[in-house]
């Protein structure tokens, strides 16, 4: 078996034996462990409190001495995170640009995002309006972001025909979202695989 | 005149220029309160062996008027030591503190700052009665503590099952005077304190208080349940406050986040999946299917089963004899997560975090790195672990 997947294996042991607090991690199908299904529950006091957050990650053949991928599913109301769910965050990115570590894990990545949600960084910014916005307007951004978290992370389905194909059903919501969102919808992750070769 | 009648008029008069100065014995030998010095007041305590007269007495005054009069001890002294009628001697000392105030520039501002305004201090005595009317309302019974500012409060009740709860109280008074009071801590869920929190005062807020406990306890039953006969994976240490529970359905790839809403606790919960998105899109939909079945008679496991149409909830896991050797494999390098690599064992250690790598994985990270350098079959780069500078021998200059 090749060495990154041996890491990852007992990555996803030590996550099951001791799950880290609104976190969930776990192969999209079972013979391929290089990707990933991540959940990040909101931490609770921000706008993104309750919702359920998708994101895919794919772990390059580089694996860990290259970072994960990691991408939103969920559309995602935040000034580092922009409208195809890219994240800007410096453990994302190899030295000496970002702080990429291989004794960093996947779960240590999703824990940072999670506080990244939490506390956003309008200093670098991926998506230049909601970060203007949340230094001059942080109400209105609060309130902008929590709409967001209801429209397309609470997992609450009008109608339960859509709730079969969740994929459709995120773009379908995203749809009626705001015109941010709309107007680019996330990448199929044929899209995303294409990228990695 | 006799020697009480003297005794008697320089009493009167001590009590005229000096109101707050109280003789704490029959014969007006020692005297405990404040003197009044251009609207500020001195904690003092006197001592007059020899009343009315002065001569030996003891003055002791709280630290900032000794502060103050501590550059003219010598004339203190020559008063103390001189024959003249307390009151006089009272007086000269008020004479001598105003003059001290004046020379003293900034030690007179501070002492402005510091001390309480007599005005102030009937404000708070004011703000005391009204605190000890609310508490008389309150009924003492209940109180668990009370600070000695009577501010902080923590009361107590005592629910249908004899379990204790306490709603912590701070007390505080706005321009006008009147009482308000915050709810510093509770063991109820924040939505609820905001509610408590709008009642007019604290009697009742405390009614509302145990009211809420009441609507709750069978919420916490809930509760109890849950974390006996579920693996719960949050909250870790959970509170009486914390109104949801992450559990796992299916081990270790589903889970379900429940949450129920305090103020309509017999409502079933809300219920949130992570994990696979095939698994938990069939999760939702029999949830979906299912949840008009949730019976407030039941008990919430056999619900919970129901609505996810399970035989069992995942049970929680044995508690681990030693959970850490468990998940960090002592001896194992950092990098590839493995003991041993194609034979070798790890190596290389760092000599500042003592994290140790195997020599393969250390070499292949430093290689990469832009600050490594490369001197006599040794790269020296950047611990993976906490950046220290460290040496990893060449691999193939060791084969």
């Amino acid at each position: 078996m090749a060495k990154k997947d041996v890491r990852v294996k007992r990555e996803l042991e030590r996550i099951a034996k001791q799950p880290p607090a609104g976190i969930s991690l776990c192969p999209i199908s079972e013979d391929n462990v290089l990707e990933l299904r991540a959940t990040i529950i909101g931490l609770a006091g921000t706008p993104y409190e309750s919702g359920v957050f998708k994101l895919d990650v794919s772990i390059t053949d580089r694996y860990p001495y290259e970072p994960p991928m990691v991408r939103f599913k969920t559309p995602v109301y935040h000034p580092n995170i922009d409208t195809s769910g890219r994240i800007c965050l410096e453990l994302l990115k190899l030295p000496p640009t970002g702080c990429w570590r291989p004794v960093v894990t996947i779960e240590g990545v999703l824990l940072a995002i999670q506080s990244l949600m939490a506390t956003p960084n309008p200093d670098d910014p991926l998506m230049d309006g909601i970060a203007r916005q949340y230094v001059t307007d942080k109400k209105e951004f609060e309130r902008s972001a929590k709409e967001h978290t209801l429209l397309h992370a609470c997992q609450t389905q009008p109608n339960s025909a859509n709730g079969s194909n969740s994929a459709t059903g995120a773009n379908n919501e995203n749809s009626k979202g705001s015109e941010d969102l709309s107007s680019q919808t996330p990448p199929s992750s044929s899209g995303h695989k294409q990228k990695m070769e | 005149m006799t020697s009480s009648d003297l005794s008697t008029r320089i009493q009167m008069e001590i009590s005229k220029l000096f109101p707050l100065l109280v003789p704490t014995s029959p014969d007006y030998t020692s005297y405990q309160g404040f003197l009044e010095v251009e609207g500020a007041l001195f904690r003092v305590s006197i001592v007059a062996p020899n009343y009315p007269y002065s001569t030996g007495v003891v003055f002791h005054s709280e630290w900032k008027l000794s502060e103050l009069l501590s550059k003219d001890q010598d004339t203190l002294a020559k008063w103390e030591r001189k024959e003249m009628l307390l009151d006089s001697f009272l007086q000269d000392l008020h004479g001598l503190i105003i003059r001290c105030l004046e020379n003293g520039g900034n030690s007179r501002l501070d002492l402005e700052k510091d001390s309480i305004p007599f005005e102030e201090q009937l404000d708070n005595l004011q703000h005391y009665s009204a605190i000890i009317s609310e508490l008389k309302e309150l009924g003492t019974a209940n109180i668990e503590s009370l600070s000695s500012d009577l501010r902080d409060i923590a009361i107590q009740y005592e629910d249908q099952n004899g379990e204790d709860h306490v709603m912590k109280v701070r007390i505080s008074n706005d321009d006008t005077g009147k009482l308000s009071f915050e709810i510093i801590d509770t063991d109820l869920p924040e939505k609820i304190i905001k509610i408590l929190q709008k009642e007019p005062n604290i009697t009742k807020a405390y009614g509302a208080f145990c009211e809420q406990i009441s609507v709750l306890n069978g919420l916490w039953s809930s509760f109890t349940l849950i974390d006996k006969n579920c693996w719960v994976l949050d909250p870790i240490h959970p509170r009486k406050a914390d109104m949801y529970r992450r559990i796992f359905i299916s081990p270790p790839s589903v889970m379900a986040q429940l949450t129920w809403d305090p103020l309509k606790p017999n409502q079933p919960p809300e219920i949130k999946f992570q994990g696979a998105d095939a698994e938990i899109d069939t999760l939702r939909c029999i949830y979906e299917e299912h949840l008009e079945d949730w019976d407030q008679e039941s008990n919430v496991l056999d619900n919970l089963c129901l609505v996810l149409q399970l035989t069992s909830l995942p049970q929680p896991p044995p508690p681990e004899t030693n959970a850490v050797s468990q998940t960090v494999e002592t001896g194992e390098c950092s990098i590839c997560y493995t003991v041993q690599l194609e034979g070798k064992l790890p190596e290389e250690s760092c000599g500042k975090c003592l994290t140790s790598f195997h020599t393969e994985c250390l070499y292949e990270w430093l290689k990469m790195m832009p600050d490594s350098r490369q001197v006599h079959g040794h790269l020296s780069g950047p611990c993976p672990n906490c950046n220290t500078i460290m040496k990893c021998p060449c691999p193939h200059a060791l084969a």
